[in-house]
C-alpha cells in the first residue's frame, strides 16, 4: 500500500507525518486520504483537480510533471505532500510592464 | 523634496576621526533609491580597484526610504563594501531593529573610510556620530558587546558588532545586532576588522518615524500590501502560512525530498534523517518563541534552545541556510550539534553559510587524503566541527587556511575542484542539478555564489509569480534577470526578500510613491533594479571580472545528481548563460556601453 509522508501543517491538519492509503494512482490514494481527513479537501483539490497551490511529490518529482492524478503508483510507492505555499494572483500587478504572455512562460 | 529619507548622511573618517553630514543628491535618490542601490553608488564611486582590507574601502551602512515607516517587512539593513571575500562589491542585510532606528536616530547611512590606530564604536543619536574607545570590547564575542553597550546606552539602544572573526579579518567575518539578525555573507565584518571597527549603536525612538507624503496613497498601499501578506492562503500568513510557523527551515524536507538539497559537499543531493534539522521537527521540539522584525507580522525568526553536554543554549535563529551549511552539508543531522555550531558562528560573527561550506571542504579534503594535517575532520564529526569553527575564528592551525575562505583554501592544496564557489563565495543551500535555476542565479550573481540576489525556487517550488520546472533550464535565464532586477530595486527600499512571496512590483511601487510624494510605476523600480544590477556588474568588470567570471563549480556540470527527484541530472549553464546574457544585452558578463548609457548610469559616472 502506498505510503504518504504530510509534511509542515498538513500535520496539524491530520494530527500525523505519516500514513498508509490505499490507491493504484495518484488521484486514488488522495481521495482515499480526503475521506479519512475530509478537512484536506480544500487543501488538495480545486473542484475535481489537484489544487495549484499544493505539492504533491512522487520520488522526489512533483506529479504535475509526470502524469497529474492519473500518475500510477506502485503498492511500495511513496508521496511527499506539501502544503499551499502561495497565494494564487500574487504579483499579479506585475504583468505590466512584461511582453504579453511572459508570466506563462515556463 | 523626496519623502522617507532623513536626508542625512554621516561621512566618517577613521582614520582622522572627522565626521562630516551631507544630504544626498535627489538625483542619486531617484536612480538609486537607497539602501543596497545608493550604497552601490558610493562603493562605485570610492572606486573598484581599491584593496577591500585597506583603509580606503568604503564601508556602507545604509536603510532605504520605507526603513522605520509603517511599511510591513521593511526592518532591513545593508552593509555594501567591496567583498575581502571576492573582490566584487558586495551588499549584505540584516534584519531586526537596527535599520529602523538609523533612520529615527536621523540617518539614511553612515559612510565610514580610513583605519583607527585604537578599536573604536560609533554612538548614533540625534542626528551626530561620535567615535569612541572600544579597546575593552576588543577580543569579545558579539553577543558579550551586545550587553555591555546596551548596558552602557540603555536597553533601547541597537548594537551592531563584529565578534573575534571581524578582528581577525576572517574573510567571511559578518556583522550580527542584539536581536541576532546578522548582515551574513561577503565579509563586511572582516572590513570593519580592518578598521578597528568593533561596534555601531544606534539610538532613536519611533516618534522620528517618517510619515509618508501621501497619506490617502498610503493607505491603499498598505491596505494592499496587509492584505496579501496575511492571505492565509499564502506563506507569509501570520500564525498560518510556513514561513511563519516553521521559519525560513520549511524548505528543509521538500529540497531534500526534491533532491535539491547539496550534502556531503554536493557529493550528494539529500540526507538521511534531514528532518531531525527541519523546521517542522525544531518547532515541535526546540521551539521557545516566534521573534519579529520591526513592523513584520510574518515572525519568521526562531528562538531555540539546545542541549549540548548536559548545557543548556538558547539562541537565534535555526534557519534553513545554516541548518543546511552546518548539519547536512557536513554530513550530519544532529538537531543540537548543529545548533551548537549556529550559536558558535553568530558569537564569534561569522557567516554560518560561508563557515558551513568550509567545514565541508575541509572533510572532503581530509576524507580524500588531500589534506593530511592532524587537524583535519571527516564528515559527521561534530565535535571536530566545533574545533574547527574555532580555529577560524582565531585562525589557529587549519583554521587560519579556512579563514581566508574555502575557495582559496582549496586552491592552496591544489584541489580547487573541491570548493563549491563562484568569484570565491560559497554556495548556499539549493543544489543547482535540482533547482536548475539556483544555476544560472549563482553564476551570474554579481556578488558571488548567492540564492538572494534571484531566488528563483520561489517560481520553481512555491509558484511565484508562476510555477516553472525546477529540472528545466529553458526560460530560468529570464527568470533570474527578473529576479535579480526586482531584489535590487526591493534591497534597496530596503524590505525584507521574503516580501516576495507577497507583493509583487505594483504592491511596492504603490508604497514608495505614497512615500516619495510622487507617481511611481511598476516600470519605473525594475528599470532602477535593472539600473542597480548593471552598476554592480559594470564595478565588477573595472574590477577585473571579464568574460569567464560567470561559471559554476564543475561538480555541478559534471557529476549527475545520484538522489531521486533529480537522479542524473546535471546543470546545463551554457544554455542557460546563453539566454540570460541575451535577456541582459551583455557581452559575455561584461555591461557593454550602449546598455550603461541606456540607464543612465554612464552619463552620471562621466558627471
Amino acid at each position: 500500500m502506498p505510503k504518504v509522508n504530510l509534511y509542515a501543517t498538513f500535520r496539524d491538519l491530520t494530527g500525523t507525518s505519516q500514513l498508509q492509503v490505499e490507491g493504484r494512482t495518484v488521484g486514488e490514494v488522495l481521495a482515499n486520504l480526503v475521506r479519512r481527513y475530509p478537512q484536506m479537501r480544500e487543501e488538495l483539490f480545486e473542484g475535481e483537480a489537484l489544487a495549484e497551490r499544493v505539492s504533491v511529490f512522487l520520488e522526489g518529482r512533483d506529479v504535475r510533471y509526470l502524469e497529474g492524478l492519473s500518475t500510477p503508483l506502485a503498492p511500495e510507492a511513496t508521496l511527499d505532500l506539501f502544503p499551499p505555499r502561495w497565494r494564487a494572483g500574487a504579483w499579479k500587478g506585475a504583468s505590466a510592464p512584461c511582453p504579453p504572455g511572459f508570466w506563462n512562460t515556463t | 523634496m523626496l519623502g522617507g529619507y532623513a536626508h542625512r548622511i554621516a561621512r566618517i573618517n577613521l582614520s582622522t576621526g572627522q565626521v562630516e553630514y551631507f544630504a544626498p543628491d535627489p538625483k542619486d535618490l531617484e536612480m538609486y533609491v537607497g539602501g543596497r542601490g545608493l550604497g552601490v553608488k558610493y562603493v562605485f564611486e570610492n572606486g573598484p580597484k581599491v584593496d577591500p582590507l585597506s583603509p580606503e574601502n568604503l564601508l556602507a551602512i545604509m536603510n532605504g526610504p520605507l526603513s522605520g515607516t509603517r511599511a510591513k517587512m521593511s526592518g532591513r539593513l545593508a552593509v555594501v563594501t567591496k567583498s575581502p571575500l571576492t573582490g566584487t562589491v558586495t551588499d549584505s542585510h540584516m534584519g531586526g531593529w537596527t535599520a529602523a532606528k538609523l533612520k529615527w536616530a536621523g540617518f539614511d547611512g553612515l559612510l565610514i573610510k580610513g583605519a583607527s590606530e585604537k578599536p573604536v564604536y560609533l554612538p548614533v543619536k540625534d542626528g551626530e556620530v561620535s567615535i569612541h574607545d572600544a579597546s575593552d570590547l576588543w577580543g569579545k564575542t558579539t553577543h558579550e558587546v551586545h550587553r555591555l553597550l546596551q548596558e552602557r546606552h540603555g536597553k533601547e539602544a541597537d548594537v551592531m558588532a563584529i565578534g573575534p572573526a571581524g578582528e581577525n579579518l576572517v574573510r567571511f567575518a559578518n556583522w550580527l545586532n542584539n536581536d541576532e539578525r546578522a548582515a551574513g555573507r561577503g565579509g563586511t565584518g572582516a572590513v570593519a576588522g580592518s578598521k578597528k571597527l568593533k561596534a555601531i549603536v544606534v539610538v532613536g525612538t519611533h516618534d522620528k518615524m517618517p510619515q509618508p507624503k501621501d497619506p490617502e496613497l498610503w493607505k491603499e498601499a498598505d491596505r494592499l500590501a496587509s492584505a496579501t501578506i496575511n492571505d492565509p492562503k499564502n506563506v507569509t500568513a501570520p500564525k498560518k502560512g510556513g514561513l511563519s510557523l516553521y521559519g525560513t527551515n520549511v524548505l528543509m524536507n521538500i529540497t531534500n525530498v526534491m533532491g535539491a538539497l547539496p550534502t556531503y559537499n554536493a557529493q550528494h543531493t539529500c540526507i538521511e534523517g534531514a528532518e531531525k534539522i527541519s523546521g517542522e521537527y525544531i518547532r515541535e521540539h526546540r521551539l521557545i518563541k516566534d521573534n519579529t522584525c520591526h513592523a513584520c507580522p510574518v515572525a519568521c525568526k526562531k528562538m531555540v534552545e539546545v542541549h549540548i553536554n548536559g548545557k543548556t543554549i538558547r539562541f537565534e535563529s535555526y534557519e534553513y541556510e545554516s541548518a543546511w551549511a552546518l548539519g547536512a552539508h557536513a554530513g550530519h543531522t544532529d538537531t543540537d550539534w548543529t545548533g551548537y555550531a549556529i550559536y558558535l558562528c553568530n558569537a564569534y560573527g561569522m557567516d554560518t553559510i560561508e563557515a558551513g561550506n568550509a567545514i565541508a571542504v575541509l572533510m572532503e579534503a581530509t576524507e580524500k587524503g588531500y589534506y593530511q594535517g592532524e587537524d583535519g575532520i571527516r564528515f559527521g564529526d561534530k565535535e571536530g566541527e566545533i574545533r574547527v569553527l574555532e580555529a577560524i575564528a582565531y585562525r589557529k592551525g587549519v583554521g587560519d587556511m579556512l579563514a581566508e575562505g574555502p575557495a582559496r583554501f582549496a586552491k592552496a592544496i591544489g584541489h580547487p575542484e573541491i570548493a563549491l564557489e563562484v568569484k570565491g563565495q560559497s554556495i548556499p543551500a539549493y543544489d543547482p542539478r535540482g533547482l536548475k535555476g539556483m544555476g544560472i542565479a549563482y553564476a551570474t550573481s554579481n556578488r558571488g555564489a548567492c540564492h538572494l540576489r534571484a531566488y528563483t525556487p520561489a517560481s520553481e517550488i512555491l509558484g511565484v509569480p508562476y510555477k516553472t520546472d525546477p529540472l528545466a533550464w529553458e526560460g530560468k535565464g529570464k527568470l533570474t534577470k527578473l529576479f535579480q532586477d526586482l531584489s535590487a530595486f526591493t534591497d534597496s527600499l530596503d524590505l525584507c526578500k521574503f516580501s516576495q512571496f507577497a507583493e509583487g512590483p505594483e504592491e511596492y511601487a504603490k508604497q514608495l510613491a505614497a512615500y516619495w510624494g510622487r507617481p511611481v510605476t511598476p516600470e519605473e523600480i525594475l528599470k532602477i533594479g535593472e539600473r542597480i544590477y548593471n552598476l554592480e556588474r559594470y564595478y565588477n568588470n573595472l574590477a577585473g571580472f571579464a568574460e569567464g567570471s560567470d561559471y559554476l563549480p564543475e561538480r555541478f556540470l559534471k557529476e549527475p545528481s545520484d538522489c531521486a527527484g533529480s537522479k542524473g541530472q546535471r546543470t546545463e549553464l551554457d544554455l542557460m548563460l546563453e539566454e540570460y546574457y541575451r535577456e541582459r544585452g551583455w557581452e559575455k558578463g561584461v555591461v557593454p556601453p550602449a546598455k550603461l548609457q541606456e540607464l543612465g548610469i554612464l552619463s552620471q559616472a562621466a558627471d
